[in-house]
């Protein structure tokens, strides 16, 4: 049993963190050690050239800066409007939650690139194409299916006394919501707003089709041009962007992590 | 009592008022777009400005039933999803196990095994890229000093081997979602029971079989479904990796009708595959959680 375990770890190690490892050390090296037919595990001096040259390259600050901030605040309304939501789901047991669980499976099923490009008309129709209003409206509704999932567990887990005691002292829901709910399911929040980040950050369909122009691109679609047609001989550049991208998420997960993996059980645990 | 019942319903209001934006966001984008797709299966819609949109019945679906293709990818679609939920199911449960003893030195391994979660599919696309490289790519370095004569190999650009790659690739990206809940489950494992187990002289895999699976069962089987119909239309991906390396006949059906749609304009068409391709699923998920629900009941 122990022989399986040491196996097991060095094994699940190198699975995971091989790729890893080759993406940062491609990333430190010069072009020629990068098609070098050596294995060369990691370059001896560490050349930052690909990355000043990812930085450089048009359009990378910009689709960073739009990624960042746009994840930032669709994370911020996902987890505002998940609370009310997910608490008049867990409250009301006639129609409203069975609507509301209805559309969150349905929503699941129903592959999402199929109803896109109804969805571009209804955009062009509006005006809401190649807006950022627009994205951050479909981030934020994409979000919304596991979000209320999760948010659930949190909300069911909520005492009833004490929704009721708030009730009969005459406050209203909102205010029930306000001083009563959101305080005690605040690990819930937690963890959806990490969701809701991560998820925006690394989402790619929605800029694929609904953001156009070098000015409106995000880290994701850059990163997708880079792979296409200009992108193959330049895994230097290519490398040092993808490292880039990922440290936010990667930070954002590893210092919320404890937090994200316990918040989780305990949402699900008790309910 | 019918009197408090109905203040708490009015307090309530005040909720459900400030969710109307919402609801009408989500039938803006989310209920409005279904519709129209499944509407739009019914007729001869191309693209094309001002092109005349009639109402063909069944003709999407008749022509479907006679779309080799279409079956050809259905079916690849079909041992993908199977087989890579499998491989993420058994290897992820693995991880939790491991990750489980609690050992200090098994967080560089959590931290690691939970990473892909964080990245973007392009960024996963890259690496695996750069990793599977015929001529820089390390296999094929440590391959060719080893001196095997096909030292040259290419993970993504044979087709009998772009397979095999594609499922490696999707078991390391998306594994981390099965480690998690396993992990989430197996920390609420009754520790007395387990101990006594081993107390009682239990070997690691009878308490495997008898403990810890059936224990997982519960959490596991819903998260397998879920995975099963996620991962046939797993579109991203597929979608990025294939954009660089298309394969013949290697296009999951969710590619498939997304090609009909912006490649080829058959919006009809590429309409009622996604409609057929959501039914499926739909039959599939509601088959596997009925019988989990029977068993649970029972």
């Amino acid at each position: 049993m122990k022989t399986l375990r040491v196996i097991g770890t060095v094994f699940f190690t190198i699975f995971f963190g091989l790729p890893l490892f080759w993406l940062v050390s491609t990333s430190l090296k010069q072009e020629l050690q990068i098609g070098s037919s050596d294995l060369i595990w990691f370059p001896t001096k560490p050349d930052w050239a690909n990355y000043s040259e990812a930085v450089n390259r048009s359009g990378i600050l910009v689709a960073a800066w739009n990624s960042l901030w746009m994840s930032a605040l669709s994370a911020f309304i996902t987890t505002a409007v998940t609370a009310p939501a997910a608490y008049l789901v867990a409250q009301s047991r006639g129609w409203f939650s069975k609507v509301a669980t209805g559309w969150v499976l349905s929503s699941q099923v129903f592959p999402s690139i199929l109803t896109v490009f109804p969805l571009f008309l209804i955009y062009v129709k509006i005006g809401l194409f190649n807006t950022f209003t627009g994205a951050i409206i479909l981030y934020v509704i994409f979000n919304l299916p596991f979000s209320l999932w999760l948010q659930r567990g949190f909300v069911k887990n909520v005492p009833t006394e004490i929704l009721e005691a708030g009730r009969i002292d005459g406050a209203s829901g909102l205010k029930v919501l306000r001083y009563v709910v959101f305080p005690l399911i605040l690990p819930g929040s937690i963890v959806v707003f990490i969701y809701a980040f991560i998820n925006t950050w690394n989402n790619f369909l929605v800029a694929t089709v609904f953001l156009q122009g070098n000015e409106k691109q995000t880290l994701t679609t850059q990163l997708a041009r880079f792979i296409g047609t200009e992108g193959l001989g330049l895994f230097g550049p290519f490398a040092a962007a993808t490292v880039l991208s990922v440290i936010p998420t990667l930070l954002l997960f590893i210092v919320l992590q404890r937090k994200f993996t316990a918040n989780l059980v305990a949402g699900a645990v008790k309910s | 009592m019918t009197k408090r019942i109905s203040t708490i319903k009015n307090q309530d209001r005040s909720v459900k008022i400030l969710l109307f934006p919402l609801l009408v966001l989500i039938i803006l984008v989310s209920t409005i777009p279904i519709i129209l797709s499944i509407m739009a299966s019914f007729t001869d819609w191309v693209a094309g400005i001002d092109v005349d949109i009639n109402f063909n019945g069944l003709a999407n679906y008749r022509y479907m039933l006679t779309d080799m293709q279409f079956f050809a990818s259905f079916k690849l679609g079909l041992i993908w999803s199977i087989l890579v939920t499998l491989l993420t199911t058994i290897m992820g449960v693995c991880v939790a196990l491991l990750l489980n003893q609690n050992k200090r030195y098994m967080f560089p391994l959590k931290l690691l095994a939970l990473s892909p979660w964080a990245m973007s599919p392009p960024a996963i696309a890259v690496i695996w890229i750069t990793l599977m490289n015929v001529n820089s790519g390390p296999f094929n370095i440590i391959l060719r000093k080893l001196n095997v004569p096909a030292g040259e190999i290419g993970f993504l650009e044979d087709p009998t081997l772009f397979f095999p790659t594609l499922l490696v690739i999707g078991a390391w990206a998306l594994m981390p979602m099965i480690t998690l809940s396993a992990l989430a489950s197996l920390k609420i494992l009754s520790r007395e029971l387990s101990e006594a187990m081993d107390i009682d002289g239990v070997t690691p895999l009878q308490k495997l079989r008898y403990l810890i699976l059936p224990h997982l069962r519960p959490v596991l089987v819903p998260l397998f479904a879920l995975n099963l119909i996620w991962n046939f239309g797993a579109f991203d991906l597929i979608y990025v990796i294939l954009g660089s390396f298309p394969p013949p006949n290697s296009e999951i059906p969710i590619v498939f009708a997304f090609r009909q749609a912006f490649k080829y304009g058959q919006f009809g068409y590429a309409s009622a595959l996604g409609v057929t391709i959501a039914l499926f699923e739909l039959v599939l998920v509601y088959v596997i959680l009925k019988k989990q629900m029977r068993e649970s009941n029972q």
